[in-house]
């Protein structure tokens, strides 16, 4: 492989060829802009730029000179720094014949902070092919120069014009407080800043005035730097303006920086002494107890809420008329639009408000009246609104935003569901958490039988009650109740509706509801004692319609033969509505039967079995019990 | 028809919560817990009576709560044992080595004679015998046959599957392998059950229920068990019982 060396230097005449490490050599061909001169020097190691200030910008404009005698091509060019330094004009894809000098670029110097600054240029280049290209990867790379700047504040003063007392033709001083005065409500009072460059290099002062004010505020100082020019060359002066229109009758601040230095403003808002809506004060106050002014200019924000929670954001207004108020003022009406937003707590209307408010104008105060303006979406999105107090007009402002969580769903252990059955809940996440959170869990049951309001016995196991809190873990996909994801219930012995309900917080409810459908009469346990000269019948077990009436027992001997009179009827409706729906009853629809005969004209110990067939309103139960 | 029929709300026992006595209504996987109803730091139920243990007192009472009879004692870790009426209601007083035990309308003593080869956890009585369950130090599970009348270890026999601490019902022996919970009937057929805890404490519900609790998963359970039954439910666990 060839090796290619490159110089570069900087041209004050015409360039000659002057070898060093590389094909090509560099020379500068102008040091005050980026344009086109005929002369140049040799560009060396080190080029140091003028000392310029923040705003302003120092450029030399440097050309290659191909001094190898193959044919050049430059790829690229690249700075160390490319915050303070940049590269413009570069001949991209140029190709530079043996002895040529090719098309000039430039190297800028635009500071961004103070002290010395160093940045190093390097080209990629290549030797093409004949037809232009460059052979593979084969591409090098050369060091063009190392360029230093050091970088000064910016040299600017101010002077002014308008009320403040500083504005006398003197240069303004940081730090003294440019007082605009007491300005009637509506009313605009204007200073006018002329800024000179005292520095050595053009500086763009639009780059160096700015307006701050305190953090969610809203100010009435405005900033007007249209007739600022982009460039504003040594010894050079412009103007901007600052204008102060106050909305309400209160103490404004706000600050003026220009370059790196700060100028306190301060103005106040005086009330129209006459009395009339534009006199009131107007404040809110938000849940954690902020307390901001109302400005017509500038939006309400509601903040975030998480949309379809029952999460709401509510801002507390007082509407004062300063003792400075010479009148009463009578508000007509206040009402709101836009659809997430709602008024409660106003006054009865028209409402007329003594001059009596002293400041800060809080709810509750003399001279003031207060309501509240709450903001509620079920769907995210941004949302807005008007608040409108008698023809003032303020814009509102709220976002709902979709809840952290996964979505969440229920699984059981068993589906359908039935009666009389433990069953395992799992909380499953459709990702894993990215948060660690803490819901409830709650459990409510409708039943579906007449005149029923509860079954007692349908609980979660592990607390006996039907809520408890589940955590879900960070990177976690179920949520747990004491460490464990299976969440056991029981379903009770009544037919109707389970309801699980999981609420996190800034999440929308999760609800499922499962329903139990009635069914015969279960028996659990039954047995038949003869215990002459009775024969006593025992059945445990539960109806979950609660209708259970018509009974039939039909006796056998040892030997299997129906006893006389046979089938043995008996309808106790009555008694199990009245054990169903009485106040004692604490098991839901279980019962207990105990049925005792009395075995007339024989011994009871002859009876062998028992065949017992219970009803109700889904049909019929029958078991067969031999006598014990 | 029949001349007399009752219905009424099935029980399943009686459960202690601490030191909190309640009822236990229901079938089963369909409990109902009543409110607080006596108070004790031991117990054990059967179907006509129980026996609890309560500030230096063992009293027998009734299923409807009226006191029996009653004893007083410094005992602090008695065992009780009842598995139908009253005459089979016993009490184990490990720190005196006394049987505490009913008979004919009253509390009677006998003090054993000798010590017991290990840790009695488990007691019950015919009226006439008292049967220990007890764990030597190996862990394996002795009976031990004492004479109610003269304290006299009648026999001490070595239950070679049993682990202790075993606890018996009727004619079964509950006690915790590597398997689960193991239920021994009278003929040596065990059945285990899928169980969580290593930490079962056994209380008698009733004649057929018994309760277990977990100190560890702070859990309890109700095992129903008779001739054709033997299942294993959660019981509902208070938050008072945590």
């Amino acid at each position: 492989m060839r090796h290619l060396g490159l110089l570069f230097t900087v041209c004050l005449a015409t360039c000659g060829a002057v070898y060093a490490q590389g094909p090509l050599t560099f020379r500068i061909y102008n040091t005050s802009s980026c344009g086109a001169s005929n002369t140049s020097t040799p560009l060396p190691a080190l080029y140091l730029f003028n000392t310029t200030s923040l705003g302003a910008e120092s450029v030399v404009e440097i050309a290659p000179v191909n001094t190898s005698s193959s044919t050049v091509k430059l790829i690229t060019a690249a700075m160390s720094d490319t915050q303070d330094f940049s590269v413009t004009n570069f001949y991209v894809d140029g190709l530079i014949a043996p002895g040529a000098t090719g098309p000039a670029f430039c190297v800028h110097f635009v500071p961004q902070q103070t002290g010395t600054l160093t940045a190093s240029m390097t080209v990629n280049y290549c030797v093409p092919t004949a037809s232009g290209s460059c052979p593979g990867t084969s591409s090098l790379t050369m060091t063009v120069g190392t360029f230093e700047g050091n970088a000064a504040p910016a040299q600017i003063v101010l002077t002014c014009a308008g009320p403040p007392a500083q504005c006398n033709g003197n240069l303004v001083q940081p730090a003294s407080t440019l007082n605009f005065g007491n300005v009637a409500d509506g009313s605009t009072a204007s200073v006018t800043f002329t800024i000179t460059n005292n520095s050595q290099s053009a500086l763009n002062p639009q780059n160096l005035v700015s307006l701050q004010t305190a953090q969610f505020n809203t100010t009435p100082f405005a900033l007007d730097t249209s007739k600022l020019p982009a460039s504003l060359g040594p010894g050079a002066s412009a103007t901007f303006t600052v204008s102060f229109s106050p909305g309400q009758a209160v103490l404004y601040q706000a600050t003026l920086v220009v370059n790196s230095s700060s100028f306190p403003l301060q103005g106040t808002g005086t009330a129209n002494v006459l009395g009339d809506l534009s006199s009131l004060v107007i404040t809110y106050t938000d849940a954690t107890g902020v307390r901001l002014t109302a400005q017509g200019g500038t939006p309400i924000n509601f903040g975030q809420i998480v949309a379809g929670t029952s999460g709401s954001a509510k801002l507390t207004f007082a509407v004062c008329n300063p003792q400075t108020t010479i009148n009463p003022v009578t508000i007509p009406t206040i009402s709101i639009s836009g659809a997430a937003f709602t008024l409660s707590g106003l006054p009865s209307l028209p409402v007329t408000i003594q001059p009596a408010a002293t400041q800060p104008c809080v709810p509750g105060i003399a001279g003031s009246i207060s309501f509240q303006v709450v903001f509620s979406a079920s769907a995210a999105g941004t949302y807005s609104g008007t608040l409108t107090v008698g023809s003032l007009q303020f814009a509102l402002t709220g976002q709902s935003v979709v809840a952290p969580l996964p979505a969440m769903s229920f699984q059981l252990s068993q589906q359908p569901l039935t009666s009389q059955q433990q069953v395992n809940l799992t909380i499953q996440l459709a990702n894993p958490s990215p948060i660690p959170a803490v819901g409830t869990l709650t459990m409510t049951f409708a039943p579906s039988v007449q005149n029923v309001k509860d079954d007692p016995a349908i609980k979660f196991l592990a607390t006996n009650g039907r809520q408890l809190n589940v955590s879900v873990a960070t990177g976690s996909q179920t949520a747990t109740y004491n460490g464990q994801s299976l969440i056991a219930f029981q379903t009770g012995t009544t037919a109707g509706t389970i309801t699980f309900t999981l609420q996190f917080t800034d999440m929308p409810p999760i609800t499922q509801s499962f329903t139990i459908l009635p069914e015969k009469i279960q028996i659990t346990s039954a047995s038949a004692i003869a215990s002459s000269p009775n024969i006593v019948i025992t059945i445990n077990g539960f109806d979950n319609t609660y209708s259970a009436g018509q009974m039939s027992f039909i006796f056998y001997d040892t030997k299997g033969n129906m006893i006389t009179p046979g089938a043995i009827s008996v309808n106790a409706a009555s008694q199990f509505q009245q054990y169903f729906f009485s106040n004692n009853n604490q098991a839901g629809g279980a019962f207990g039967l105990q049925a005792t005969f009395p075995v007339y004209g024989g011994d009871a110990t002859q009876v062998g079995s028992v065949s017992v067939t219970l009803n109700n309103s889904a049909g019929s139960t029958s078991t067969t019990q031999t006598l014990q | 028809m029949p001349a007399f029929a009752q219905l009424t709300t099935p029980e399943i026992g009686a459960a202690r919560y601490g030191t909190e006595v309640r009822q236990i209504y229901g079938l089963e996987a369909n409990f109902v817990v009543g409110p607080e109803w006596l108070t004790a730091s031991a117990l054990s139920f059967s179907q006509a009576a129980a026996l609890i243990a309560n500030s230096g007192k063992i009293q027998l009472i009734h299923r409807d709560g009226t006191v029996a009879g009653e004893y007083a004692t410094a005992e602090s870790a008695p065992l009780l044992g009842i598995g139908g009426s009253l005459n089979t209601a016993i009490a184990w007083l490990p720190g005196s080595r006394t049987l505490l035990w009913w008979d004919s309308g009253s509390f009677h003593t006998t003090q054993l004679a000798g010590a017991l080869p290990g840790v009695a956890s488990s007691v019950q009585s015919d009226g006439q015998e008292a049967s220990l369950l007890v764990t030597v130090s190996n862990g394996s599970v002795l009976r031990v046959i004492v004479d109610l009348n003269t304290g006299n270890v009648r026999s001490a026999e070595l239950m070679p599957s049993v682990r202790g601490p075993a606890f018996a019902m009727g004619n079964f022996i509950l006690f915790r392998n590597a398997e689960g919970l193991a239920v021994e009937d009278g003929s040596g057929n065990i059945r285990v059950l899928d169980f969580p805890a290593a930490d079962p404490v056994f209380e008698q519900m009733s004649s057929e229920w018994v309760h277990l609790h977990s100190p560890s998963l702070k859990q309890d359970w109700a095992l129903h068990v008779n001739s054709s039954v033997c299942k294993l439910w959660l019981l509902p666990s208070p938050e008072f019982s945590k």
